[in-house]
């Protein structure tokens, strides 16, 4: 019976298990992104750096360098998240607002502009230097699923993996929560209609600071989760110096979920998770970047023939 | 001078009355224009193999420039993957020519070719998917390609990259630079006529609103298919005479970041305008090849801890690049070519100062995607 | 010329055209109007091709081209202008007016990207011809001028122009007057005229101005929350009760109607081209 249970534990529970963790680390950047998507009608591409501009605050503290003192990890966390969010506001105050009655491709190539600058600056901090490993969460406690810990088919995780599942629950359940509040209805007020917000007495430029604040918050805080266990390496969220970051998933995962729905960001997002973890599996390995190619299909089968997504409406 | 049609002449080079006194003058001052422009291209192979491989460099991208000016100047489609397209093309021609031998010119019809292969599925694509999301899946599919079609085994040659060995004939630095500009000057030539024709009119009119130019006669279909190929075509030149450039293909060459630059120069140079665009990309090209190895670049870079101060020499021009992008974007939206507008219109024989009502080339990126 | 039946197209909730015929004979300049909203640019999209209806057929000259995209119903001779100016902006008047001859240029695509002799003539007759419609229309001066710092009454003759280029049998306009004073209008209702004699065209024209589709059109269709309201010659339609009480509405928008009227006083006898719409809406 335990033999089974591992067995089947291994080819399902385990690609669900790992689809599902990555679907919650994608989901936090897609919320960002379809947050920004509602506001302001464009793809934020700057989404991943502020997580990465995070990354390297917290990396920084954590290790002592440049200006910081070696702090715990908690203070650097937070320290990494108040980076983020700056981030947003600062593209917000210096970027977006500037340009807001630019026609749609400026913004979209300005976010790309603002990501590549993000990017930049964290190389110059570190440049290919990739010493600097941010620790697993909650040291090397590790747990199995579908089997012990040292069998082969059991999936096997640590605090980071649980986190990323907590935050994710976390943000959706505040998200709820927000939603309901004066903020909240103010942003999707100002999204649906900026004007119609301002003559009820929404003051759009504070919402609009809050929105991308947030977009930060929720950025760094994607980027804080990512990074442990490995080395921090520039750009990493996005992608930009390294190959493929979750910045593109989490933009396929929200594509996927429908762009106009929050909870479709991260319903897409988990579900992208499902996709790519199977689709991995049975791809041959002869066959590089299957990955890629899978979630290359999925964004086209979306695209051409749901282009709403699984929870979007048409606007 | 009267500007009908009977003022455009047999060839159109030369006007009636362009040999009257003061015309002579002025198209005396525009030959000479012209001659130091010349000049000053071919003396870049002069200056030694340093100063010609930075030039080979520009060059490509220049080419590079080019292509994503079709789709995304000309056409209005924006395109975040091109740098998919430009690999393809260096890998098919490092391929052919180093696992069958082909000779050079064919490598680069081959690189042409498979270049526009690719860039005709992408069009399909686009033909059902415009705007933001196009952008998307385009940035996608580059993505995909580096990370598969370069990575196949067979192409790159065990991992440190497929070798493109130039002929004999062209190893001095300066004479494949002189091939490369001869092929830029060529692609020039050919984007001009295109512009002139009417498939450059369909381009413009498509980019204006699908259903005039469908009212119009312009098959829309037809015609995006035919702004991917061309754009693909030229992007595939492009990388291969890149490869033979570094006599190598390797597909980390073709990430992300190069996607972003592309756009950048692009949109920085003026989307739309030849001679911004190339401006834009040769300005790009020397930032990344040229700054690294300038004096006073290195000296401020060396007041830096040496790690730091390798890091700007590395990165910086990223850094610059980005800034310079969204300096444009706020307050030039035109691009470079808002500044070259008088200088092209008075070389190619108009007046300098603009007459009332003249296009600028004022933010045509930013029409660039319908919502 | 061209027969309409039973044409509908429903876009999400909303049935924007239902049921819709009409038959516009050949050399008949024909007039559609009708409250905004009514769903007049809708048909000339269905028309044209650049929507596809739902149910219904659209035949020319005995043809169905229902199903025929736009550019190949351009060739087969059909010519249109649109509501909100249908050109490259960033053009000059020539430009556009080669562009409109897409059709009629006669070379192909590679022998003009390498800029044969054969291409480079084909041009230089675009050229000519183009030249030829600015003089019939009186617009020579503007040539070489960027059509976005043009006045709107002039954008919309050149587009006129434009249309004309396609070498059109049945020209469908997009309330061409708009834009245009009484003076300039009633020059239009003469160019056209003039161009249905000279060139032999049957005309299918969307407006909003009285004087001139009384003036101008041999038959009017009257269109109404997407379906056909009535139809006649416009003295019939002028005082058709139903036609009067849609663009009027009820007795407080029709008070409301009168007196904005009053103090807009731009199209002559502006009883049905002025305010009210039958939503109430104020135009």
């Amino acid at each position: 019976m335990h033999a089974v249970m591992a067995s089947v534990g291994g080819s399902i529970g385990v690609p669900i298990a790992n689809g599902l963790v990555n679907g919650c680390l994608w989901g936090l950047l897609a919320i960002g992104i379809v947050l920004i998507y509602k506001a302001n009608g464009i793809f934020n591409f700057a989404q991943g750096e502020f997580g990465s501009m995070a990354a390297l605050i917290a990396v920084s503290a954590v290790d002592g360098l440049g200006p910081f003192p070696k702090l715990p990890l908690p203070v650097a966390m937070v320290l990494g998240l108040i980076a983020g969010t700056a981030c947003g506001l600062l593209t917000e105050r210096l970027v977006i607002r500037p340009l807001f009655r630019a026609p749609r491709a400026t913004l979209l190539v300005a976010t790309a502009g603002v990501a590549l600058f993000f990017a930049s600056i964290q190389a110059l901090c570190t440049g290919t230097d990739l010493s600097h490993v941010f620790p697993a969460l909650g040291g090397h406690s590790r747990f199995a699923l579908f089997g012990s810990v040292n069998s082969p088919d059991a999936y096997v995780f640590g605090w980071t993996q649980i986190t990323r599942v907590l935050v994710l629950v976390a943000v959706a359940a505040l998200a709820v929560v927000f939603f309901r509040t004066r903020y909240g209805l103010g942003i999707l007020a100002v999204s649906q209609d900026p004007v119609a917000a301002n003559t009820v007495g929404i003051n759009v430029n504070r919402i609009s600071m809050l929105t991308w604040s947030l977009a930060g918050l929720l950025g760094a805080a994607a980027g804080l989760i990512d990074v442990p266990g490995g080395p921090y390496q520039p750009g990493l969220v996005s992608g930009i110096l390294t190959g493929v970051g979750p910045l593109v998933f989490a933009f396929i995962g929200a594509v996927l979920g429908g762009m106009t729905s929050l909870p479709g960001a991260f319903v897409g997002s988990l579900a992208l998770g499902l996709i790519d973890s199977f689709g991995g599996r049975y791809m041959p390995t002869s066959v590089p970047g299957g990955d890629a190619l899978v979630i290359f299909g999925t964004l086209l089968v979306v695209l051409l023939f749901r282009p709403t997504g699984l929870l979007g409406r048409e606007t | 001078m009267t500007t009908g049609s009977l003022a455009q002449g047999r060839s159109g080079l030369i006007r009636p009355g362009a040999l009257a006194p003061d015309a002579l003058a002025a198209n005396g001052g525009r030959a000479l224009a012209w001659l130091g422009l010349a000049a000053a291209a071919v003396a870049v192979g002069l200056a030694g193999p340093n100063v010609a491989r930075h030039g080979t460099t520009a060059a490509v991208y220049a080419l590079a420039g080019l292509s994503l000016n079709i789709i995304l100047g000309y056409t209005g489609q924006l395109s975040l993957g091109h740098q998919g397209l430009v690999g393809t093309g260096a890998l098919f021609a490092a391929y052919v020519s180093t696992a069958h031998g082909l000779p050079f010119p064919v490598a680069l019809a081959v690189g042409a070719v498979t270049g526009g292969m690719s860039a005709a599925l992408v069009g399909f694509v686009a033909l059902r998917i415009s705007g933001l999301y196009l952008a998307l899946i385009t940035l996608v599919f580059g993505l995909t390609i580096e990370q598969s079609l370069f990575e196949l085994s067979t192409f790159t040659g065990g991992g440190a990259g497929e070798a493109a060995n130039r002929p004999a004939s062209l190893l001095p630095e300066n004479r494949y630079y002189y091939v490369c500009l001869l092929v830029v000057v060529g692609v020039c030539y050919l984007d001009s006529r295109l512009t002139r024709s009417k498939a450059g009119r369909a381009f413009k009119a498509i980019k204006e609103d699908e259903r005039v130019a469908a009212a119009m006669g312009v098959n829309v279909v037809g015609y995006k298919l035919l702004a991917f190929t061309l754009s693909g075509m030229v992007a595939g030149v492009a990388g291969a005479l890149f490869s033979f450039a570094t006599q190598q293909f390797v597909g980390s060459d073709f990430d992300f970041r190069l996607a972003l630059v592309f756009v950048l120069m692009t949109v920085v140079g003026g989307a739309g305008s030849r001679a911004g665009v190339v401006a834009g990309s040769i300005l790009f090209a020397v930032l990344h090849d040229f700054i690294a190895s300038f004096g006073p670049f290195k000296s401020f870079a060396g007041l830096f801890p040496t790690q730091t101060g390798a890091n700007i020499l590395q990165f910086g021009p990223d850094l610059v690049g980005a800034v310079l992008l969204l300096l444009t974007l706020a307050f030039n939206p035109g691009g470079l070519a808002q500044q070259l507008a008088p200088v092209v219109r008075w070389m190619t024989g108009g007046p300098f100062r603009a007459p009332a009502g003249t296009a600028s080339p004022a933010a045509p990126a930013a029409r660039a995607v319908r919502p | 010329m061209l027969d309409i039946t039973e044409l509908s197209i429903r876009f999400g909730g909303l049935q924007a055209l239902d049921g819709l015929s009409m038959h516009i004979g050949e050399w008949e300049i024909v007039g559609l109007i009708g409250p905004n909203g009514a769903g007049k640019t809708t048909a000339f999209n269905c028309i044209t091709g650049v929507y596809r209806p739902n149910r219904g057929r659209v035949v020319f000259k005995g043809r169905d081209v229902t199903r025929l995209p736009a550019h190949r119903r351009a060739a087969i001779g059909f010519g249109r202008t649109f509501q909100n100016v249908g050109m490259v902006k960033t053009a000059t008047a020539v430009e556009n007016l080669r562009t409109a001859q897409h059709l009629k240029a006669g070379y192909s695509v590679l022998s003009g990207i390498l800029g044969t002799g054969a291409s480079l003539s084909e041009e230089r007759l675009l050229t000519a011809r183009a030249d030829a419609i600015l003089e019939l229309l009186g617009l020579t001066a503007v040539r070489d001028t960027v059509i976005s710092s043009l006045p709107y009454g002039m954008l919309k003759l050149l587009e006129l122009g434009c249309a004309l280029a396609t070498d059109p049998e049945i020209l469908l306009l997009d309330e061409p007057s708009s834009g245009m004073g009484p003076e300039e209008a009633h020059q239009l209702g003469e160019r056209l005229s003039f161009l249905r004699r000279e060139f032999g065209l049957t005309m299918l024209l969307i407006e909003h101005h009285v004087p001139l589709v009384t003036s101008l059109c041999d038959y009017v269709y009257v269109l109404n929350f997407g379906r056909l309201l009535a139809e006649g010659s416009p003295d019939q339609i002028k005082n058709h009760p139903d036609v009067v009480a849609a663009y009027l509405g009820g007795e407080a928008e029709g008070a409301l109607a009168a007196a904005a009227t009053e103090g807009e006083g731009d199209d002559g006898d502006g009883a049905m081209a002025a305010t009210a719409g039958s939503d109430g809406a104020v135009r």
